[in-house]
Formats: C-alpha cells, structure tokens, sequence
C-alpha cells in the first residue's frame, strides 16, 4: 500500500475559520460529468480499533475484506470519531453536526434534537433510495423514520451479523439498473460483543476454555499502563467498570485474542456484501465508505471499551473507495479526518446540496488527489458531556470541563500518550494556543440545551 | 485461564442459559450418527442474566436431516430461522456431500427468504436463492452470478459440523483440521476441533455428563461441541449463540 504524505507547509499556521478549524477553501471538488448520481454504500463496524486490520500492519489477524477493500479505495490513519461513544458518534455522522449541537452526548439518555434532519431523510428527499440493514443506535430517532429498513439488527453482533450482511447481499442482488440510486447503509455490530466478553470476565470469571491458551495470544502492546494522575473522569473509568485490576498480563493478552477474532467475524460479513457489489457489476457506480463509530481500549492505558480520547477509543479506521475516481492502494498518513466528514462526503459524491451547518468537510479532493491545500490544522472530537480533544498533527490537548488536569501529548514522539506534557513549562505556549482553539470552536457551535438529565431518569433518581 | 482439571463448576456455556433449561431435557435413548437421523435446536443467545433480566434469550430454531443415501454420499438437509428485531429470517440448505470425516459438500443448493412486516420492504428484494458445486480445485457459487473460489484441501461448513462431530471418537486422537466456508460463501482458514473431556453438568432437576471438543480458528469465538453419550450433539456454543437440542428422531423427521 503506497503511503501518502502531505509536506508540513501545505497547514495552516493557524484556522481563523472556527468551527473544527476547517478550511471551507477545500470543500468544493471537480465537477464530474456523470450520467445518474453514483449509488452509496456506507458500512461501518462497532468499537473497531484502527489499527486491527491486516493491511494496516497488525499481525494478530486476517481480515481479508477490509484488506480488499483498503487495496481498492484510500485509506487514513488520522481519522478520528467525533465522539467515541456509540449514539454520539453515530448521530454525529448522520446529522453532520457536533454532539453539543444535536444533542446526543452520551448513549440513550440524551435524545437526538427533532428538527436536525438525519442522511437518511436529506438522501430521500434528493431521490436516494435510502436504506438500512443493521445497527442504528441513534437516540430518540426511530430508525424506521429515517430510513425503508431491510433488518435492523440487534444487540449481539454474533447472532445477527450475518442477518444483516445477507440483507444488504439481497438487496444488491436484486438491484435493477433502471432503480433508483441507493444509499445503503450497513451496519454491523461486531467487534462490540467484546463488551459483553468483558462484562463476563470483569471477575475473572473462569471456566471460558479448556484446553491451554492458544500459542498465539498477542503480545501487550507497549502503553499498557497509565498515569495515575490523569483527569477525574479517566480516574473514575479506571477504577469503575473499566477496572481489571484484577486481570494478570494474560487475561489482557486472551482478551486481546478474543477481540481479534470478532474483528475477524466483522471482517467476513464485510466480505459477503462486497462480494454482492462486485457479482452485480455495481462496484463501478457506488462509493463504499468504511469506518467505525469509535475504537477499543484494547489494552492500551489497560483500558478496554470506549467514552475516552486516547487514540485507541478517538481513533478509527476510515477507508473510502470508488474505482476510475477514487486513488486505490493509498494509505494517506498526513490529513486529520473526523467522523464529521462523513455527511459532507457522501453528499457531495451525491451531487446534492449538503445538510444544514454541518461542520466537516468533503473528503473527496483527498480522495481524489486534487488540490488539498489548504487542510485543516486541527479538529474536535469530544466525550461525555464535558471532555474535549483538540488534535493537530503534532499534538493532542485534552480538557474536561471543571477538571483542574489537563492532558498535551507530543503524537509524534509519544504515539502512546503516556507523557503528559500539559505542566511542562516549555509546552506552554502550544497548551495555551490549543485551548485558545478550543474555545473558539465552542463559541462556534449551536450548543443544543441539554437537560442535567433526562426526565425519566430524573424521576428515578428522586424517588431514590 | 483454566484447563481441564478446574472445570468443577457448572460451564459458562450452560449457565449463561440459567432458567432457559429448567424446563428442558435432553433427548435420550440409542442414537446411531452413522443412519438417518434428525435434530432440531434452539437457537439462543448466549447473553448471561443482568439486572434480573434473564439470560439465553431464544431467537430462532436450527432443523437438520442426515440421510446415508450410499457409501459415498450423505444428503444433509438444513433449515434455520434467525430473528432480529421486526424481522425473520430462514435459510434452507440441501447439501449433497462426501461421506468422509468432515462430510465435505460436493453440491448444494442455499435459499434465504424473509419476513418483515414493513410494507416498505418487499420480499423479493432480499430473498435469494443460490446454488454452488466443486469443480476440480474450485468452489463454483452461483446466485445472480457466478464466482469461483479456491476450493481448501479439507473444507466444511458449519452446519455439516453437527453431523461430523458426532462421528469423533471420544478421545484425545479426534482432532479434525480444517477450513470453513461458513454458509458456504465465509471462507475461515485454519479451524482446529479437539476432544476437550468430560464434564458433568448439574442442572436444576438434573445432571449430565458430557463430552466437550472444542473448536478455534480464524473468523470465529471457540465453540463448544457438547455431545452425550451416544454421540449426540446436545448444544454447541460460541461466544454469544448456542443451539440447544430440543428434540432427535433416528429415521424419522424431529
């Protein structure tokens, strides 16, 4: 896979643009002369880590579908969830608008805001023929409105998967030309049941195997430890639900295992509608976009799960691939995504207007290798109602609301952000300068009134 | 991490189901794996109870026929209903296949059709029907079109499991190798079943000692294959699904 790399000149010195410090300069791509509206294929996977993937280096696996496909289309490595959480990320993509302004800041509690159209209305009104099949977890927005649904899935990746992937099959197979352009989304829950596989384990429940553990259990990665003076709410994670104190070195490495085999499981279901796409012919005439809500503790800062920013829950896969438009076998290394380029992507391969303020922008002159500069020097990603990460190509700032701890992380000399350089006198000016950009980028929003909690919630906790 | 010598409490796969198995018994009587029979499990999930929710959940049903039609073929005849949300699914799978260890397919014909009670879904846009065969060194799948596939030196699927797991013997010799086409269109490299033991399993009105193999490879969680005495299959068990044996007929349909 051939890398690409952007010069470090072609960034900004500084966004004067606001919002996620987007350079609006880049959204307007070559017109291309097409006879219909291309057909769009988004799939995404649940808690996927970005770099489980075999194409992507990690030796631990085979995921030959994602590995087809990242040979077909471009890929990033700096692609990041808008919100590591399962309903925020996915409102996020969906609206194109920042948690803080649809309203969807934490799973299920916090309800999507009403008038905020979704991708699946904005495509149907564009004449899309826009469809579901599987997971869809967007709070307070039934599925069945947004979108005709083939299956909506479930809960357990491992019994419904494959429901979802032989939908998504039918309904490519049995596609005739004269249709409609589609907008089929698909998505699979797994690698998520290995919440479940924690849930159960969290004691260290024995009796999961009989023989000796496999020969080859991966190893610890490298930033398996932490820093005991991180923020409250990465404390509270690290002695809440998150906790595995009681973990040896291999229950981590089984879990590690484990987790691997379910992105595996993912990786075969991807296969299946990939393989539909190409039998049919249409591969030609859809965008396939893949990514991930958000990724998986994975053992790194011996955390599993998500809700937090180091790169391993923040980070996700992202590969987009259309043949003759899109550059193929590109692993671009350089350009900060975020999930918020998602509806601004897919829009405007549809050649349909964008969805109202969103606040990413299309990918498509990366993808296309246009003219890419200027890019954005930072993006926004943020977690629970109060956490916010600001990520340039050299550093990540994090900051939680009232929290005195505030996190700067060198990306470049300290991938695994264990050293937190926020006190460090030196970095002074860079903390300052990316808290500045934060606080540009809140003004910039139309935060959604949010509730301290739900009503129905409210009402349990004071009978309590 | 336990081996075998600690498996003294009831095993995950068994009490994830709890109160699901209250009520149930396991088939019994003389069971022959090598003439016709026929199994119908439960398909559960294998979710354990949390917040008095209880766990097992039941979502859908797995049907199989094993007929010796000579020494050299066994027709397998499959059906299984899987269920997500407002929709159902079911596939049926006649699998014409070689009568050696893994019951290698040779010829098989797939349909999956629908349920959903939406009006905006037709059926007909998801319903599908398939066919496939080996060909030389080549697993020929033909749907809407057709594509050919690298046939593996020793291949299955993992319905022809249930029936060639129930020709293992009880020891530490029954390892079967193998790759799996998983609905015959999942290609998952490297799969590996030992005979794990015996295991006793206290139930609520009853216990049971069973024989384990396990299963691992690449693209699925280790499964359980828990077979009684006579060589039955009484629930297999990944990480989060599990069938359970309702009910076996030997020459007859379940």
């Amino acid at each position: 896979m051939k890398t690409l790399k952007a010069n470090r000149r072609t960034f900004l010195k500084a966004s004067g643009a606001g919002g996620l410090g987007l350079i609006l300069a880049a959204q307007q791509a070559p017109a291309i002369a097409q006879k219909r509206p291309p057909n769009i294929l988004f799939m995404h996977l649940d808690q996927q880590h970005w770099e489980a993937v075999s194409a992507f280096g990690c030796q631990h696996l085979h995921t030959p579908s994602i590995d087809r496909l990242a040979a077909r289309g471009t890929s990033f490595s700096l692609s990041y969830s808008a919100n590591p959480v399962c309903c925020p990320a996915r409102a996020c993509w969906y609206t194109g608008r920042a948690s803080s302004e649809n309203g969807v800041v934490m799973n299920d509690k916090w309800p999507i805001a009403k008038e905020m159209p979704d991708m699946g209305q904005w495509f149907s009104a564009r004449g899309y023929d826009s469809v579901y099949s599987g997971k869809w977890h967007v709070t307070a927005r039934p599925l069945t409105k947004s979108f005709r649904v083939l299956t909506p899935g479930s809960g357990i990746g491992e019994m419904t998967d494959g429901m979802v992937s032989r939908a998504a099959e039918g309904f490519l197979r049995s596609r005739q030309r004269s249709d409609k352009p589609f907008f089929l989304n698909v998505g699979f829950l797994q690698p998520h049941d290995c919440c479940y596989w924690v849930f159960e384990h969290r004691e260290n429940t024995p009796l999961t195997r009989f023989g000796p553990p496999p020969a080859d259990l991966p190893p610890l990665p490298a930033n398996h430890r932490f820093d005991p003076n991180e923020p409250a709410p990465l404390r509270a994670l690290h002695s809440g639900r998150h906790h595995r104190s009681k973990w040896t070195a291999e229950h981590w490495r089984w879990y590690l295992w484990n987790y691997y085999r379910m992105v595996e499981m993912a990786d075969a279901e991807i296969g299946r509608v990939l393989n539909a796409l190409d039998d049919t012919g249409l591969s030609e005439e859809t965008l396939v976009v893949l990514t991930s809500d958000h990724g998986d503790g994975l053992a790194r800062h011996a955390l599993t799960s998500k809700m937090f920013l180091y790169d391993e829950a923040a980070r996700v896969p992202f590969i987009a691939s259309m043949p003759g438009q899109i550059q193929s076998d590109q692993r671009d290394t350089t350009h900060l995504i975020s999930g918020l380029d998602v509806a601004p992507t897919l829009c405007d391969y549809a050649g349909i207007d964008g969805m109202p303020k969103a606040r990413g922008v299309s990918l498509r002159n990366l993808l296309e290798n246009h003219q890419t500069d200027p890019w954005r020097e930072f993006l926004v990603a943020e977690t629970f109602r109060s956490g916010r990460m600001v990520r340039t190509p050299e550093y990540k700032y994090i900051a939680y609301h009232n929290d005195p701890v505030k996190q700067l992380f060198d990306m470049r000399s300290d991938p695994g952000e264990l050293k937190n350089l926020a006190t460090d006198a030196s970095k002074a000016d860079v903390v300052r300068n990316l808290a500045g950009r934060l606080d540009t980028w809140e003004k910039h929003l139309e935060a959604y009134p949010l509730k301290e909690l739900p009503p129905k919630r409210a009402r349990k906790r004071k009978k309590s | 991490m336990n081996s075998d010598s600690s498996m003294t409490t009831m095993p995950r796969d068994w009490s994830t189901l709890g109160k699901r198995l209250d009520n149930w018994s396991p088939p019994s009587g003389g069971f022959d794996p090598s003439i016709q029979w026929a199994t119908h499990y439960a398909r559960h999930s294998l979710i354990p109870e949390r917040n008095g929710k209880p766990g097992g959940a039941r979502a859908g049903a797995l049907h199989i026929e094993y007929t010796l039609k000579n020494d050299d073929l066994v027709r397998l005849q499959v059906s299984e209903v899987e269920k997500a949300g407002f929709t159902t699914m079911t596939t049926q799978a006649g699998i014409n296949c070689a009568n050696n260890g893994l019951l290698t397919p040779r010829r098989w014909s797939l349909s999956c059709s629908w349920q959903n009670p939406l009006k905006v879904v037709k059926n007909s846009e998801l319903d599908q029907q398939q066919k496939g065969h080996v060909e030389g060194k080549e697993l020929v799948l033909q749907g809407s079109s057709e594509r050919r596939v690298p046939a593996p030196r020793r291949w299955t699927t993992f319905w022809n499991l249930f029936a060639a797991i129930q020709h293992l013997p009880f020891d530490a010799s029954a390892t079967l190798n193998f790759d799996l086409f998983e609905a015959f269109d999942q290609h998952k490299a490297q799969q590996r079943i030992t005979y794990a033991g015996r295991h006793p399993i206290a139930l609520k009105n009853k216990s049971l000692d069973l024989h384990v193999f396990e299963q691992t490879g690449c693209g699925i969680m280790p499964w359980h294959w828990w077979l009684d005495d006579q060589h039955r299959v009484v629930l297999a068990a990944g990480n989060r699904r599990a069938y359970l044996l309702m009910e076996c007929k030997q020459g007859g349909v379940a």
